[in-house]
């Protein structure tokens, strides 16, 4: 069990009509960059909202870290929710201080580091700032954190080009040294294909394939090949 | 396909097959061919993951099995470089051309064709070859 | 978990604003400190207009309060709702402090909050009457006494029952984002209908003690004019407070629909 940094089986969750989750089974590895993917609405969000426990399964059982999903686990989770903004009087920096504060495992120094690298100035407030930006900022306050699990929900929706290198060669930078498990989400691939060693193939609230990236490429292609055969509709954006 | 240069070193990523043994290779080949020097610098893990945007643990293995290889070696403080050893680089080309011929040969009689058939072949071309360089 | 983080938590509450749901219907800073002062400069002129009027009453002024009690209930009302309308409110739930730790720090950064309003009310009461005492010659010092005895009562209680305004507020607005959300209506009529009863109903049924006979007059101003049961109804006040801050808390832990 304490090999996993997530464990799920048969976990089912619906809002009224709309199943989320119909079924859904998982292990996921530790130590690995891990990709969750699948069409808008395959229950992705539902998944990373049950691992933080802010969702409760209507059935089945999960676990993180080898322990049942809460505030208390959440002390060694880095979870960047999705459609997430940043409290919008803060500067760059009191951000940071604000992460100190609250956030278990962060690491400032590193936090100014990557902002010097992701091209954030301290002083900038968030109110002032563009998307793309603030979501650099968000994405550094849950990667200087040295916790053991990287949970980050569509960290690049709606964030331009540039910033998204910009976040990819962070997470290079930052992950190389450490033990850590780092989950993304995402429904486009393009520029993060590279970067998973896991994957997690999702659709309707269920997994579709789930293994080593390098063994569903040599079965089956490129992710992008991937989408459109295990989706058969194109799911896919190149870019902005 | 991706084409994406790092460090004067071109890259030609296809996500359709495993990335590991692409990485692999085609430093091999570069090596081999001499388009990285003897004893040049290659780039750090780091440097080659951000370049292609690829995991730094593939790039890792890749370098790793470089070694094993003895094309490169690290020197502690700076990096990787190029063997500066001709010789190791030599038999490892050796090796792989005749991995190469191994599998063309593999490949001909899979086809049905006989030694005659190909060196036949072979010696036409080579011929031919030296018909053009004749002034 | 350490107690500084509790109040580093209570001193982030106390200080974040912003609101994107409205930020666009909203005014920049600039024009509400100007509208602020405008106010502010506009109750000097009204003063002055009713000053040397007969039958004026400086005790009446306190009726422009009157909205205070809403006031603070929409302070608490907004603490947990400013999460949502800023997209905030992934980063709040997730944090790894205990349920009802996050909203206890909500409720005392609010409670901060609104005891600074009231005082900032009461000193802007101070200046006006002040100024209305120099303006108007019919008034006299001991208008200004009882003036700011009234308002001193008045305050008073509302700021040993803001804590319970506040976590009633706070209860419905954060009940809308759990399963119970159906019975939001039901909370607004009673919460609204409570408010009312303070305002009528409790002079009504308590004819001697009440705030219009204060800010009419016909009532003398006391340091504490009531009676002592308005202190035990605070003490209870308090402990339903921090029984309601607890429930949010398992609300929150346990019936939380995202």
């Amino acid at each position: 069990m304490t090999d996993w940094a997530v464990k799920g089986e048969a976990l089912f969750k619906s809002y009224g009509d709309n199943k989320a989750l119909s079924g859904l089974d998982l292990a996921i590895p530790k130590n690995k960059i891990v990709g969750i993917l699948g069409p808008n609405g395959c229950g992705k969000s539902t998944l990373f909202r049950m691992m933080t426990g802010l969702v409760k399964p209507d059935s089945g059982t999960i676990e993180v870290l080898g322990k049942t999903p809460g505030w208390r686990t959440n002390r060694e989770i880095a979870y960047l929710p999705d459609r997430a903004r940043w409290y919008p009087n803060h500067s760059v920096r009191q951000a940071f201080q604000w992460a100190e504060s609250f956030f278990p495992g962060f690491e400032i120094e590193s936090a100014v580091k990557l902002a010097r690298y992701m091209d954030i100035d301290l002083h900038l407030t968030v109110k002032g700032m563009s998307r793309g930006q603030e979501a650099r900022l968000m994405l550094i306050l849950c990667i200087a954190r040295r916790v053991p699990l990287i949970v980050l929900d569509e960290p690049f929706s709606g964030i331009d080009v540039i910033s998204r290198e910009h976040i990819i060669d962070g997470i290079i930078d930052f992950i190389g040294e450490r033990e850590q498990t780092i989950l993304i989400s995402t429904h486009e691939i393009h520029e993060i294909e590279g970067m998973f060693e896991y994957v997690l193939l999702m659709d309707k609230g269920k997994a579709l394939w789930s293994g080593d990236i390098e063994e569903l490429r040599a079965q089956h292609g490129s992710l992008h090949t991937v989408f459109r055969s295990f989706y058969k509709r194109s799911v896919i954006t190149n870019g902005s | 396909m991706d084409q994406k240069e790092v460090s004067g070193i071109s890259f030609q990523i296809d996500f359709s097959q495993p990335l590991y043994e692409q990485i692999l290779n085609q430093i091999r080949s570069a090596i081999v061919r001499g388009e990285i020097g003897l004893g040049e610098k290659i780039p750090s893990v780091r440097e080659l993951a951000q370049g292609l945007h690829i995991n730094p643990n593939t790039v890792m293995r890749a370098y790793q099995e470089l070694e094993r290889d003895g094309l490169t070696e690290k020197r502690r403080g700076q990096g990787t470089f190029v063997t500066s050893s001709s010789k190791r680089v030599e038999a490892f080309r050796m090796e792989v051309a005749k991995e190469q011929i191994h599998t063309f040969i593999e490949q001909m009689k899979n086809l049905g064709l006989t030694w005659e058939n190909v060196r036949a072949y072979i010696d036409q071309l080579l011929d031919d070859d030296k018909g053009g360089e004749n002034p | 978990m350490a107690p500084n983080v509790f109040w580093k938590l209570v001193h982030h509450e106390f200080h974040w604003s912003g609101n994107r749901r409205k930020s666009k219907r909203k005014l920049s800073g600039k024009w509400w400190a100007a509208y602020i002062i405008f106010v502010i400069l506009l109750g000097f002129f009204i003063l002055t207009m009713f000053s040397g009027s007969k039958g004026f009453n400086l005790q009446n002024l306190w009726f422009f309060s009157l909205g205070l009690p809403f006031a603070i209930f929409f302070i608490g009302y907004g603490t947990v709702k400013k999460e949502w309308d800023n997209e905030t409110q992934g980063w709040w739930l997730s944090l790894p402090y205990s349920r009802s730790f996050i909203t206890g720090a909500k409720l005392l950064g609010s409670l901060l909050q609104t005891w600074l309003v009231l005082v900032g009310v009461y000193l802007l009461a101070v200046i006006y009457g002040f100024y209305m005492i120099a303006v108007d010659s019919h008034l006299a010092i001991t208008d200004l006494g009882a003036f700011l005895l009234t308002g001193f009562a008045w305050i008073f209680v509302l700021v040993i029952f803001s804590p319970l305004i506040l976590a009633l507020g706070m209860s419905l607005s954060l009940v809308v984002y759990t399963e119970y959300r159906p019975v939001t209506p039901i909370l607004w009529v009673v919460y609204m209908g409570a408010g009312s009863f303070f305002y009528w109903g409790y002079g009504n049924i308590e004819h001697v003690q009440n705030f219009y006979g204060l800010f009419t007059g016909k009532v003398a101003p006391a340091w504490f004019p009531f009676p002592l049961y308005i202190y035990g109804l605070a003490v209870i006040g308090w402990v339903f407070t921090y029984l309601i801050v607890r429930y949010l808390g398992g609300l929150l832990e346990k019936k939380l629909a995202l």
